[in-house]
């Protein structure tokens, strides 16, 4: 492995499972290995089962030495649309409003969760994601022990987006991405994201399906520009058939060799 | 294709004002190069100019000017004309005939008409028989060919009474 440019390593981290990728950057990107693994965990709102298992994998030779870019599931974190406000002039006067704003969503348990608020150009809604402090020291911690760098912690809303932009149209679009436990709703509009909405979703696939199907049918009906695409896992779409006009699954079968799209259809591929 | 969405609770977007004061310097350092060879190109298209300036007014000049060269070009191919005349060897053998005339013929005037590429000779003798054998003797010269009297009198206001006459003969340049 050269150390002018080491090996990326994705990891996925979610409730029950583990998801890895290495691919190597020398001249071409090159896909070295990658992996899933179920992970044990005292429930849903206990990551350390699978940061345990992410360190255990990290102290392995075929997965150590690399630059880690770290995709957390959308279970972990809360987010929330931030207009946009003029009167808001410094990045501490946004932190805080944000901050504010997810507090009356979510209440008091997120009072000192780590932010992290998107880019964007005046004018336009921003995207804010809470995520505790705790998992994020947790993964700090466990880079520190296994000498490793991390390089990147994303939500799974956001690289899942990210992933799939170049599908979504111009002039407006719901995006879904779906995982065991939850679902994330963003709606996208002419400037980037303008909602969010995250619900628990259980483990009944086909409930859940037709859910999201009579969601699609009435975001759909009641706007032209209402098509919902859906990241889902693949183990999803049996349950979808026949297949309505109100959804339009996300598929790719060979996607572009970035580390985090080899993630993100690594976590589609073996859900 | 539609933005990237940049939320990352570890990678930062730099905002490193280091690394924005280099790349401002570095950005002023190339405006001022750019602005500098912009510079020195308007500064060599100004001095073609002028010299492309000096040259066309040197080609396209003033009435006066056009007379002047003219003048000019007319002495200079009169010198050359002149320089073209064989008066080493048309002198030569104009004394030389004077002396075997035992110098009872003198030469007065030697004019060239380089035009017609003849001389015009006047001289003065104290007698016809005399300006006769004198042109009979430059007659046989290799300078002059054809020499012929146009004219003779008689000096009567003169107490010796000499033969004042005009010759006209071609010269050869081939001497």
């Amino acid at each position: 492995m050269s150390r002018l440019w080491p090996d990326e390593l994705g990891a996925y981290v979610a409730p029950a499972r583990l998801c890895l990728v290495r691919l190597r950057r020398r001249y071409r990107r090159a896909l070295v290995r990658e992996q899933e693994l179920p992970v044990m965990t005292g429930g849903q709102g206990d990551w350390v089962g699978t940061l345990a298992a992410l360190e255990a994998k990290l102290s392995e030779a075929d997965w150590s030495g690399a630059l880690l870019r770290v995709v957390v599931a959308d279970h972990w974190v809360r987010y929330s649309a931030l207009p946009y406000s003029p009167e808001l002039n410094s990045a501490e006067e946004c932190e805080a409003h944000a901050r504010a704003l997810l507090a009356s969503t979510y209440g008091d348990a997120i009072i000192d969760w780590q932010l992290s608020l998107s880019e964007a150009p005046p004018g336009a809604t921003r995207i804010v994601c809470a995520m505790p402090a705790a998992l994020l020291s947790g993964l700090r911690d466990l880079c520190v022990r296994s000498g490793t760098r991390l390089a990147s912690v994303q939500p799974q809303l956001i690289a899942a987006y990210n992933s799939w932009r170049h599908r979504i149209p111009a002039d407006g679009a719901w995006f879904v991405t779906v995982e065991r436990g939850t679902l994330a709703a963003a709606r996208v509009g002419l400037n980037g994201f303008e909602r969010v909405h995250t619900v628990r979703i259980g483990n009944d696939w086909t409930r859940e399906i037709k859910r999201l199907q009579i969601f699609g049918r009435l975001v759909s009906a009641s706007a032209p520009n209402g098509r919902v695409f859906v990241d889902a896992p693949l183990a999803w779409r049996p349950a979808a058939l026949p297949a309505g006009p109100e959804l339009e699954w996300l598929e790719d079968s060979a996607p572009p060799l970035t580390t985090l799209h080899r993630l993100e259809h690594l976590r589609r591929l073996a859900a | 294709m539609r933005a990237l969405v940049h939320l990352d609770f570890v990678e930062r977007r730099a905002r490193s004002p280091l690394l924005s004061g280099v790349l401002l310097a570095l950005g002023l350092v190339a405006a001022g190069a750019v602005l500098l060879a912009c510079r020195i190109d308007v500064q060599r298209r100004d001095g073609m100019e002028l010299r492309l300036a000096a040259l066309t007014s040197a080609v396209h000049s003033s009435p006066e000017q056009e007379a002047r060269a003219a003048r000019e070009a007319a002495a200079s191919s009169k010198t050359e004309q002149e320089l073209a005349t064989p008066w080493t060897g048309l002198l030569a053998e104009l004394e030389a005939a004077s002396k075997d005339a035992d110098g009872q013929v003198s030469v007065l005037a030697v004019e060239p008409d380089h035009a017609k590429h003849k001389v015009h000779i006047n001289g003065e003798s104290q007698n016809l028989a005399l300006a006769i054998a004198f042109v009979q003797r430059l007659q046989m010269s290799r300078a002059l060919k054809f020499p012929m009297f146009d004219s003779h009198e008689l000096r009567a206001d003169d107490p010796q009474h000499p033969i004042r006459f005009e010759l006209t003969a071609d010269w050869q340049d081939s001497l």
